[in-house]
């Protein structure tokens, strides 16, 4: 491959706003700009061609360079008579040679290599070298990302949102997608709690016929939102058991009646009453704790005396 | 063949056909190749290599359904209906693999989860299949032996192609003390007329809501189609079953199964029913994904679901019970009005639990076997000699 030798340019001279060959996205610079003021620059960046540089590998530390004003970079220059889509594929594997890309970049990857590729072409020789599956269905989900709301890009790029949730924000439409990601970015749920709310929302806008912004909307809703943030937690969990109750009304009118029933038993705050799991079925627990005799005849009472009440027993099964 | 007739012929071809090499001279395979000539047989040495080309296609599934492969069954033909879980009451069927795969499409169906890429895979050594046959029915001598296709793939709608009732209808009826169930949702029964079931095979169609069959049952016979066929399937001799599986629910249920189960009545008559099933929808929680990709129009997976004892999602116990006792009230009204005696009505539900049983008839079976010996002298009690 024909370089030329490494020699300065004036970074005024190069643009990192011609992008073609970028691939690098959302990455913070300040680490790259502390390096740069102390040791200067150690890596050429590459360029494409010597008539009209344009940047192969390097846009960071150009970016970098321009904020902390470096007037020049060691660069070195690929010949001019090089295909494009040759260079791109130079471009990625410099990039894959020192980074994981995030989803984000995974995504302006396929979109990029698109314009010189057969989609067969990218999934066989691209896709394994991006750890990925050569699945169409994998593809096309990718590709999808650059087309969420910049927020919710940005929140995949750095971690905040799960890539899990990519499936279920293509579900939304456009408005439901950005109100779902501000959402998500207000009460920052686990992982798992991120697919879990956006699965509920999306199931709530198809059965009910509603948008997410007027669920959002809804009174109970904006009093859990409005209440302090530094209760963050508990806001969370309020707003997981709105959404559950809204997801799954016949199993809450059957805790409701569950919990009605358990309230008629009685029993004192050592003594659970445990119910089948989902409410399914007949068969209940009692379950009690005790730290001497005395205390095991106590709860042996209590249960004794609520056999004498034949009608306070029956509402638990019906 | 008059225009009667013509209905009850599937013109269904597959578009893609795949040959183990190792079954390739087999003349059960050279028939098959004879029945397809359109089609350019590709050879395989094994599923993975079609599995290798399925993945490049945009809709996977869409592409395996339309994908014939012939192969040997390595594993074992007959299996006892996997009832799964013990907290789930079973009619303990044996179900007979010989097709595994499925070329009609229903949105809800399971086998999207459970068969990569929804390949139609049809086994073509068929004398193990019989050899297997004859080992089980020795291993169940004095027991009546009910065996069902149509677990992993509809009985009848490759049937035109695959001429297995031709070998199997025979091979029942010549038989004592057994049954054989072809399920199916087309109206592909051309191929049983002249085949003399004599009372040991029973055809039987899976229904629902007029709306749920049209909206999710694709590449289906319409329920119209189903219930002429059923009609035209006692003429020759078959007894009738119904499956309402998988139950669904939406606003306006009522009113459109109600209809259904009256049209059971005015199609086949009571007594040559074999029985009538009812299952609430149930499905495996990674359906839900690939519903959403391949059916973005369908709406039943967003119904309230709960992790059954068997991993599958399905509607809270209150729901079902619901559902199961309208279901069984109307099922009741008609056996009656035929002036039939309840207790030889053969209503059952699949793959339930006891406690629903016992909400929905007032009692729950002791136990599995109680569900299949119910089964099995409906069948027995009923059949012609």
């Amino acid at each position: 491959m024909k370089l030329s030798p490494i020699r300065q340019v004036e970074t005024r001279a190069v643009d990192p706003a011609r992008d073609r060959f970028r691939i690098s996205w959302g990455r913070p610079l300040e680490a790259l700009e502390r390096s740069l003021r102390a040791l200067g620059c150690l890596q050429p960046i590459l360029l494409w061609s010597e008539r009209n540089p344009e940047i192969v590998s390097g846009f960071r530390r150009v970016e970098a360079a321009k904020r902390i004003g470096l007037d020049s970079l060691p660069a070195m220059f690929l010949a001019e008579e090089r295909e494009e889509s040759e260079v791109f594929t130079l471009a990625l594997d410099l990039f894959l040679s020192t980074e994981r890309p995030h989803p984000v970049e995974q995504s302006i990857i396929v979109r990029k290599l698109e314009a010189y590729f057969s989609r067969d072409e990218i999934l066989e020789r691209f896709f394994p070298r991006l750890g990925l599956n050569a699945s169409a269905v994998i593809y096309r989900r990718i590709r999808a990302i650059r087309d969420l709301p910049e927020r919710a890009q940005a929140a995949l790029a750095d971690g905040r949102l799960n890539p899990a949730c990519v499936p279920s924000l293509e579900l939304l439409c456009e408005a439901d997608r950005r109100a779902a990601t501000e959402l998500l970015l207000t009460l920052r749920p686990s992982k798992s709690a991120q697919k879990e709310i956006l699965e509920y929302l999306h199931d709530l806008t198809l059965r009910d016929g509603a948008a997410v912004e007027e669920l959002l909307k809804e009174e109970a809703v904006q009093e859990i939102l409005r209440r302090q943030p530094a209760n963050l937690p508990q806001q969370r969990e309020a707003f997981r058991q709105w959404l559950k109750e809204r997801r799954f009304p016949v199993l809450h009118r059957s805790k409701r009646a569950f919990e009605e029933a358990r309230r008629e038993w009685q029993l004192d705050s050592r003594t659970r009453l445990v119910p089948p799991p989902f409410y399914e079925g007949k068969q209940y627990e009692i379950r009690f704790s005790f730290r001497d005799p005395e205390e095991f005849k106590k709860r042996l009472e209590q249960l004794e005396r609520l056999g004498r009440h034949p009608e306070r027993l029956k509402k638990l099964w019906e | 063949m008059g225009i009667e007739k013509q209905a009850f012929v599937r013109a269904s071809r597959p578009r893609r056909l795949f040959v183990q090499r190792s079954v390739r001279t087999l003349p059960y395979t050279q028939d098959l190749l004879r029945a397809l000539p359109e089609l350019e047989a590709e050879p395989v040495d094994s599923e993975a290599e079609i599995h290798t080309l399925l993945d490049r296609e945009e809709a996977p599934e869409s592409a395996g359904k339309q994908c014939l492969y012939l192969a040997r069954n390595p594993n074992r033909f007959f299996k006892l209906c996997p009832g799964l879980v013990p907290e789930l009451a079973c009619c303990e069927v044996q179900v007979l693999n010989s097709t595994v795969g499925c070329d009609l499409d229903c949105t809800y169906c399971f086998l999207q989860t459970y068969l990569p890429y929804s390949l139609v895979t049809h086994f073509v050594n068929l004398d193990d299949m019989l050899r297997e046959l004859d080992a089980l029915l020795e291993s169940r001598r004095g027991q009546f032996t009910r065996v069902c296709t149509g677990e992993l793939s509809d009985s009848l709608s490759l049937d035109h192609l695959v001429h297995l009732s031709r070998r199997l209808v025979p091979e029942f009826a010549r038989r004592k003390r057994v049954s054989l169930e072809l399920k199916t949702k087309t109206a592909n029964i051309a191929p049983l007329e002249r085949l003399e079931p004599k009372g040991r095979v029973i055809v039987s169609w899976t229904v629902n809501a007029e709306s749920v069959s049209r909206r999710e049952e694709l590449r289906c016979a319409s329920l119209d189609g189903r219930f002429r066929a059923a009609a035209q399937a006692q003429a020759w001799g078959y007894r009738i079953g119904f499956h309402f599986d998988p139950i669904i629910h939406f606003a306006g249920w009522e009113e459109e199964y109600r209809r259904t189960v009256e049209r059971i009545f005015d199609t086949v008559r009571p007594e040559s029913l074999a029985w009538i099933s009812l299952g609430c929808l149930r499905f495996d929680p990674r359906l839900k994904a690939i519903v959403q990709r391949r059916f973005p129009g369908s709406r039943f997976v967003y119904g309230e679901f709960i992790p059954g004892p068997d991993g599958k999602m399905r509607y809270p116990e209150a729901l079902r019970v619901e559902l199961f006792s309208k279901m069984k009230e109307w099922v009741y009204s008609q056996w009656q009005r035929a002036g039939l005696p309840l207790e030889r009505l053969p209503l059952y539900l699949c793959m339930e639990s006891y406690s629903v049983w016992e909400k929905v008839f007032g009692r729950a079976p002791r136990c599995r076997a109680d569900v299949a010996e119910a089964l099995d002298d409906s069948v027995e009690q009923n059949t012609w000699c």
